[in-house]
This record gives C-alpha cells, structure tokens and sequence, in this order.
C-alpha cells in the first residue's frame, strides 16, 4: 500500500477520502515511515508497562507520558467533555496501576488500555443514562488554514469536514468505533479487533462497509458543491 | 493538550493505592488457589476412605485419568490468555463451558458401559448427593479463581467466569468420581454433568460483575 496522501496522525479524515479500500491491509495504516516510528513507540510503550508489572515503580510516569495522550484524545472524541475526559484517564490509569501484575512479559499495553478506557466510558455512559445520540460531530479537526491558498479552498475544506463529520455520526457504531480507533488512533487491526472483543476479520469488514458508506454519502456531496 | 496537574493528580492516585507487581501477585494467587483446592480434596478423602466402592480399580483409574485430563484442559483454557493481552476470544471460553459437561459425561459413560452392570439404574442413587458435592467442591476453587481475576477483563467478563465455572466444577467431578460408584445414565447427568453446566451459568453470571473492569473510585 502506498503513503495516504496528505496523512498524518491527527489529521481530519477528510484527508483520507481518498484512500483506496483494496490498499487495506492487516496492519497498515500509515505509510511506512510513519508505521517504523508507531512500531517504536508502541515497543517502548510495552517496555515501560512490562518494567512496571515487574516492579518498577519509576516506569508508570513514563508509561504515562507515552499512552495518556493518546488515550486522552479518544476519551476527548468519544465524550466531546474535557472535565469527563480527564476523569476516565485518571480511572484507566489507576486501572492500569491496580491490575499491572496481570500484564504478562511481552504483552500489547495498548489494546488493552483502550479496552479499559472504552469500558469505563461505556459504564459512564450507563451510569448516567446518557442518550447514544449521533447527533454531535465526532471529530474534532478543523482545516488547515496554512495549505489553503485561498478563502474559497479554505471554505471548501471547513465544508468537506463538516460534510464527513456528519456522514460519519451516520455510521452504525460498530463501524464508527472501528475506523476511529484505526484512523484516529492508529491502531492496527489486531489490536482494534482485540480491544472489541471480535476477530480482525470482522473489524476489517465493518471498515470496509464505512469507507463505502462514505465514499457513496461524500460522492453525492462532491458532486452538488461542484455543480 | 493534556495538564501537569492531571499527570500529577493522577500519580498521587496511585502513590497512594499500593498494587502488588507481578512476582508478588502470581505467589499469592498461587497459594490461594492451592489452599482452595486442598480444602476438597480432603473432604472426599475422608468420605471415601467410608465408603466401599464396587467398582473394578481399572474403572476408577480410568474414568478419574479422563476426567483429570479434561479438567487440565479446560483449567489451561480458562487460565490462560492465549498469548493477548485481552485473554482468550469470547468463543474459545464459551466452548470450553459447553464442551466440559459434555465431554465428562461421554468419558464417564463410555468407560462405564464396558464393564458389567455399571450401568445397572440405582434408584437409592438418584445423584442428589453427587450433585450437591460437585457444586459444593467447585464453590472455593471458583471463589479463589474469581478472586484472583476480580476487575481484571474489560472485553468478555462473563465467557471467561463461564469457562472458569466450568474448569472448577470439572476439578470437584474428579474429586466425586474417585468416591461415586454409580455410572447409570440419570445419575450421571443430574448428579456430575448438570452440576458443571450450571457453575458455567454461575459462572457466566458471576463473572459480568465480579470479573469485569468496575469504576475504581
């Protein structure tokens, strides 16, 4: 699969529309710069939990410093609360803490941070019987003023984003949570079908059937801005 | 943009919840688990060192040997995560809760019909008594199993409590097997695989509540 064009981490979606389906593959999502540093990091991520299961106390502020963000940034999207937010990153790192004697030596911290981080967001959400309801925008990037050159492009991309924004609270959650945790997040796969309990097979499939969902819902949109 | 004070709220959280590393926590799970087994295994000794079995040793080796052997099987699967992070898929645990009860009654009933009148019904051995062992043997193997694994899975609680109702409902069906002399076909199912099926729905029960990840406030 070649580079997503324009992509970096954190980018808007948008930027990723045009991304073929048939260049998806197991575990890549990023070009391979870009993979080659998620691998490094991901490694010394697992290093650190791995030190702090054994024993290390002084691991937990740099485990900390390597997944909190990332975690931060999905609990941000998916609560759209920066007060809940900090809460359930405050809970999924206790977590973390309260059950590191079960992270076994060579094991993925991340899947199973985000298992815990989607879990208690989802027993928060219970608790406080709060309504799933699509409405609110998902993400929450915003153009790039910088590589507009003009106002009209400037506008065209606040549409574009509005417009896959939209398309993308029309999603199943199921498909939703799955592109998200891929795209946003970049997470492989593996490690996606691993935090929602189910095979990468099935993840693969409902990203599949969300881009096409996208692409079809995005297409319509293109072509009514450009007449 | 995450705050230093976050970071720091959050390290004084757990400066001040003490949690055991990995070394100390497999030792004291270990031991719990071992004095939780040991409890059983010495109650049927005392029932069965009272009791006269008609059954032919060959028997008795055989039926117990299997039924051990399923039982590691079952305790490797229920324990083990399969080498991710998350533990087993939901469908290799909840295989392992269906399958037990199954594959100890074939085992037991397979062996039984080769010899001579094991098969014979035994109305004054209906299997209460087999019944109420079974569960009562698996209840600490469980509570120990289920202790050790308390708020630790975020994915499939209740299939991993299934499968280790299961595996500790096989350990106590060894222990009743070595001390039951009767193999006909209803005391089996009411008194050895019944109660297996149901510490797996005890199991599976149990395990949404007390296996799963909780709000640590």
């Amino acid at each position: 699969m070649g580079p997503i064009k324009g992509h970096s981490a954190g980018d808007p979606i948008a930027e990723d529309a045009a991304l073929d389906l048939e260049d998806l593959q197991d575990d890549e999502v990023f070009s391979k710069g870009e993979l080659s540093r998620a691998h490094a990091w991901k490694s010394t991520a697992n290093a650190a939990m791995d030190r702090y299961a054994a024993g290390d106390d002084t691991a937990f502020s740099e485990l900390y410093d390597l997944i909190a963000p990332k975690l931060h940034g999905y609990l941000l999207r998916q609560t759209r609360d920066a007060a809940r937010a900090d809460d359930l990153l405050q809970q999924t790192m206790l977590q973390l803490h309260s059950h590191r004697a079960t992270f076994f030596k060579g094991g993925n911290v991340l899947p199973w941070a985000f298992a815990i981080a989607r879990r208690l967001m989802i027993n928060s959400y219970r608790r406080r019987h709060r309504e799933d309801s699509g409405k609110k925008a998902l993400f929450m990037g915003a153009a790039d003023a910088a590589s507009a050159s003009s106002t009209d492009e400037l506008l065209h991309s606040k549409r574009m984003i509005r417009s896959v924004e939209a398309e993308l609270s029309r999603l199943p959650e199921a498909q939703r949570v799955a592109i998200e945790l891929m795209k946003k997040d970049g997470l492989s796969l593996r490690e996606v079908a691993e935090i929602l309990g189910t095979t990468s097979g099935a993840v693969k499939s409902r990203v599949h059937r969300a881009y096409e969902t996208l692409r079809l819902a995005l297409g319509d949109r293109l072509d009514q801005e450009e007449r | 943009m995450l705050s230093s004070d976050l970071k720091m709220q959050i390290m004084e959280s757990i400066r001040r919840r003490p949690s055991p590393a990995r070394g100390e926590a497999a030792v004291r799970s270990t031991l719990l688990l071992l004095a939780a087994a040991a409890g059983p295994l010495v109650a049927i000794g005392f029932i069965a060192a009272n009791d006269h079995d008609p059954r032919p040793w060959s028997l008795v080796a055989t039926t117990v040997f299997g039924a051990a052997l399923a039982t590691v099987v079952a305790a490797w699967i229920a324990l083990g995560r399969g080498g991710h992070v998350l533990g087993r898929a939901r469908v290799s645990l909840l295989a392992t809760a269906i399958a037990a009860p199954v594959a100890f009654a074939g085992w037991k009933l397979a062996w039984s019909v080769m010899y001579p009148a094991m098969t014979e019904a035994w109305s004054e051995r209906p299997g209460a008594r087999c019944f109420a062992l079974t569960l009562l043997f698996a209840a600490t193997p469980f509570a120990a199993l289920a202790f050790a694994r308390r708020g630790t899975d975020p994915t499939h609680p209740g299939s991993l409590g299934a499968a280790l109702g299961a595996a500790s409902a096989m350990y106590a069906s060894v222990l009743v097997d070595f001390w039951c002399p009767v193999g006909y076909v209803g005391h089996v199912l009411l008194g050895h695989v019944l109660p297996i099926a149901l510490a797996g729905a005890f199991g599976f029960a149990i395990g949404r509540h007390v296996l799963g990840i909780r709000d640590g406030r």
